[in-house]
């Protein structure tokens, strides 16, 4: 009796400690993040940027969350939200979720089933033009038998259906937008000033200046420790970090490189790594852009794109622009993801067999100008590069010089990102630098690098193709263990290293600034937002600005 | 005066009218959609940017999009910023005071300075302080913007910690404070930005200035007021001054263009968002109703201030004034 006493117990102050760390420690203060954007909107259903979730999904809690080993796979490690419990139908066509009964609106009220009901509708409604429902494509309905359980009923089984729908779908106060018509949701008062069940709630917005909010003190899973939370935005990246410099800000979501140089020397600032989801490289156009049914008149050739990737020294590459704050690309995918794999078989640097390779396939320097030609066709193409970004045209300066040597000539092309985007929709380009921020799920890699079609493939502007990689990616979006998912996934990456439909630049290592006065854990790679509410403030330090800031209700 | 005032109206009308034309065939030409980079996502189904750009009618033909806009533009409609999900009228009102202030102050602190600075070296001609101070002026001429703007930020912010790097207000419920305590609080936010368009400003005007100083101090009215026993200073602000200024002020008309131009980085930098942060920002995202009414208030604000700075250059011309 007594070892079953203290066996539970021991299991109470676990959980306790493990669902009420929140209440431990000190709370008070205010922490100002340096953004360099604003949210575009603070209706969940419109938002896209990462800026728009961090602040949305501060105000507004999911069912349920990804956990810290980020899987996707069924519902391992995921984190009861406002569903405090969920259950599987035996076909697993249906998860019922029970709703926590403690969770409220800002206002009050209950969360109950009918907002993830009501959600559902906002998001699958073509007049909201919600840009992420087609992840929602899966949920057939959702059924209400009481105010506390909804009940999901899914058109057909898949791995990740449980990520898909939680990820997605946010619930809406469905007492305060039903009434508001689906087209005129998108700029209504009650969204510009959002009432959310979250952590924190809305305070103020001045759009391009600052957002407040503050802590909700009567959040079903405690209080968080910080007094509010202040988003300052500023659209020049030199400014974004000066405020962090100069202690105007707590918190930067990604130091550039540049900032490193300027932390300050009595390391009031450090610099925090967590993973990141961001990986670049040079992607060729498979067809030619003046008659995209004809193969490109370079890149058409495999052997010529893996002669190409043999003469890039991607480590130098690397060295050169970030040192050691990023990491030689491997293949499709971040090394972040759970899918990521190591110990692919890439294509080395080598000119000199570059150059040999080059001889074989008959290009040669035969007028002595230093670049290669073949039937009087010079080798050379153009490499187009967002203005915006001083890395990807730093990468594009040492590539040119790079393949240069192996008699290449590359010609860089600027381009606005509106206009670099442009382009690459209309496969207007030779080669581009490109640069894929995926997820957790292997999903992403489908609509990158699948053979491009209405259901996949949507963003492979160089419409490269490749039946391996496809059934591959295919089969392991379809599988049911995380074992078979990583097996395709590998052939499916080596498939695409080996046909190099692009050149695998680098991966850059996020490193948030966080200033020393804030303590925050770890930051998950998807979301460094994720655990906002268990952050604190040392109370030795607090600034005049802490006491300052709108107060908590 | 009257016809003066009636004759610029027309031609501003029309100024007006010919860039807004201008602007938006030239937007058409533009590469980019707006909803490229908001809607850029590799999970997003193309169907919904094309979904988008229908609900906003940006599928529809240019010349059926110009003519609804110049009718909306008629009835006073500036149309919907889709980047901001707000009505480009909203967004305006927002920004253009901001930028209206930074210039504003920008403006007076400038003019004010370089009037002071040329009538110091008119006053010590060919000596010391004219040398150091026409070199100082020469270098807020020679130095772009954005590098002053730098500098100020790194030493006068983020080292000395004088001034806030960026933003228009301090946090929190600000509008409960006192209002000396609110109008301290702008001072020191307008200060950075204010100031780094202020040298460009006064180095221009100082310049102008003493050169047309100099060429006044050589005049006869000039003689007879030393000859009357007037103090060099009385005779440099009560009589070379007044009729040296004219060409000065209408130089500020033509620099205002290029002062709302200059604020463009400066809102960037500094993170004023006033008009031309907006006008960037609605560039980037091809947000074609918001560029316009930016574009159209810039115009409408220069052409207005250029009328001013003839009416005020006309008011305080001595010579002019006396006239029957």
């Amino acid at each position: 009796m007594t070892r079953i006493f203290l066996g539970r117990l021991a299991l109470v102050l676990c959980l306790a400690a493990a669902c009420g760390g929140r209440d431990r420690g000190p709370t008070g203060g205010i922490v100002v993040v340096s953004a360099g954007a604003d949210a575009e909107t603070l209706f969940p259903p419109l938002v896209v940027t990462n800026q728009g979730r961090a602040v949305t999904e501060l105000i507004y809690d999911k069912l349920a969350d990804i956990g810290p080993g980020l899987n996707t796979i069924g519902d391992a490690g995921f984190v009861p939200k406002l569903a405090s419990t969920w259950e599987w139908s035996r076909d697993s066509l249906t998860i019922t979720f029970h709703m926590n009964p403690n969770a409220r609106w800002h206002d009050g009220r209950p969360v109950t089933a009918r907002d993830v009901q009501y959600a559902f509708k906002v998001w699958t409604d073509s007049a909201v033009g919600a840009v992420q429902r087609s992840a929602l494509a899966s949920v057939d309905s959702i059924a209400t038998p009481d105010a506390l359980t909804a009940r999901v009923h899914f058109r057909e089984r898949a791995p990740e259906q449980f990520f898909a729908f939680v990820y997605t779908l946010i619930p809406l106060p469905a007492h305060r937008l039903a009434a508001i018509a689906d087209t005129a949701l998108h700029d209504a008062a009650e969204v510009r000033a959002p009432v959310g069940n979250g952590p924190f709630r809305f305070v103020s917005w001045m759009p391009r200046v600052r957002l407040e909010l503050a802590a909700n003190a009567a959040y079903y899973a405690g209080r968080p420790r910080l007094d509010g939370v202040v988003y300052v935005v500023a659209a020049q990246g030199a400014t974004v970090a000066a405020r962090l410099l100069a202690g105007e800000a707590d918190f930067l979501e990604q130091l550039a490189p540049p900032d490193f140089a300027q932390l300050p020397a009595d390391h009031s600032v450090r610099a925090q790594a967590y993973g990141g989801f961001d990986y670049l490289f040079v992607q060729f156009n498979l067809r030619d852009p003046a008659a995209t049914e004809r193969a490109h008149p370079i890149f058409g050739d495999v052997a010529l794109r893996r002669a190409l990737t043999l003469g890039v020294n991607r480590t130098a590459i690397v060295r050169s622009i970030f040192d050691t704050l990023a990491r030689p690309a491997i293949g499709p995918f971040s090394r972040t993801q759970w899918t990521a794999d190591t110990t692919l078989r890439g294509i080395p640097f080598d000119s000199a067999l570059a150059a040999r390779a080059l001889d074989s396939l008959g290009w040669h320097d035969t007028n002595g100008d230093g670049v290669r030609e073949r039937g009087g066709r010079p080798l050379a193409f153009s490499l187009l590069v967002p203005a915006s970004s001083r890395a990807r045209q730093a990468a594009a300066v040492l590539l040119q010089a790079q393949l240069k040597t192996i008699g290449v000539r590359v010609t860089i092309e600027q381009a606005d990102f509106n206009a670099f985007l442009d382009r690459a929709h209309r496969a207007a380009f030779d080669a581009l630098v490109g640069g894929v921020r995926t997820s957790p799920s292997p999903r992403g890699v489908r609509d990158v690098w699948s053979t491009p079609g209405p259901a996949a493939g949507t963003q492979n502007f160089g419409r490269w193709s490749n039946t391996t990689f496809d059934a591959h990616v295919d089969s392991a979006l379809a599988a049911t263990s995380a074992g078979a998912v990583r097996a395709h996934v590998r052939t499916a990456y080596q498939a695409a290293i080996d046909d190099a439909p692009a050149i695998w630049l680098y991966e850059p290592r996020l490193f948030a600034g966080v200033h020393r006065r804030l303590t925050v854990g770890a930051l998950r790679p998807d979301a460094w937002w994720a655990n906002v509410a268990s952050w604190s403030i040392d109370p030795a330090q607090r600034l005049p600005r802490d006491r300052r800031a709108s107060p908590t209700p | 005066m009257t016809r003066l005032v009636v004759t610029r109206a027309l031609h501003a009308a029309a100024v007006c009218a010919v860039v807004a034309t201008s602007v938006f065939v030239l937007l058409q030409f533009a590469p980019g959609d707006p909803f490229a980079t908001s809607l850029d996502g590799a999970d997003i189904p193309p169907g919904v940017r094309a979904e988008w750009r229908a609900r906003y009618g940006f599928d529809r033909p240019p010349t059926e999009r110009f003519v609804r806009w110049a009718g909306a533009l008629a009835r006073g409609e500036l149309g919907y910023s889709a980047s901001r999900h707000q009505t480009v009228a909203a967004v305006v009102s927002d920004a253009v005071p901001r930028t209206l202030l930074l210039v504003g102050v920008a403006l007076v602190i400038g003019f004010a300075a370089g009037v002071g600075i040329a009538v110091l070296q008119a006053r010590h001609h060919r000596r010391w302080p004219d040398r150091v101070l026409g070199a100082l002026t020469l270098g807020g001429v020679a130095v772009p913007e954005f590098l002053l703007a730098l500098l100020a930020m790194t030493w006068l912010g983020v080292r000395w910690r004088l001034f806030p790097v960026a933003g228009i207000g301090s946090l929190g419920d600000t509008a409960a404070w006192p209002l000396w305590e609110q109008v301290a609080d702008l001072v020191w936010h307008l200060a950075l930005p204010a100031i780094v368009l202020a040298i460009a400003v006064a180095s221009r005007v100082a310049r102008h200035q003493r050169a047309a100083l100099l060429g006044v101090l050589d005049e006869d009215f000039i003689r007879t007021a030393r000859a009357k026993g007037l103090g060099e200073w009385d005779v440099l602000w009560r009589h070379a001054l007044p009729n040296a200024i004219g060409p000065v002020i209408a130089l500020l008309g033509l620099a205002l263009p290029s002062l709302v131009g200059g604020a463009v980085l400066i809102e960037r930098i500094f993170g004023w968002p006033g008009m031309g942060l907006t006008l960037f920002d609605a560039l980037l995202a091809r947000d074609y109703p918001l560029v316009l009414a930016a574009v159209l208030l810039a115009t409408v604000l220069a052409v207005l201030a250029r009328t001013l700075t003839d009416v005020i250059a006309e008011l305080v011309a001595p010579r002019r004034t006396r006239e029957p």
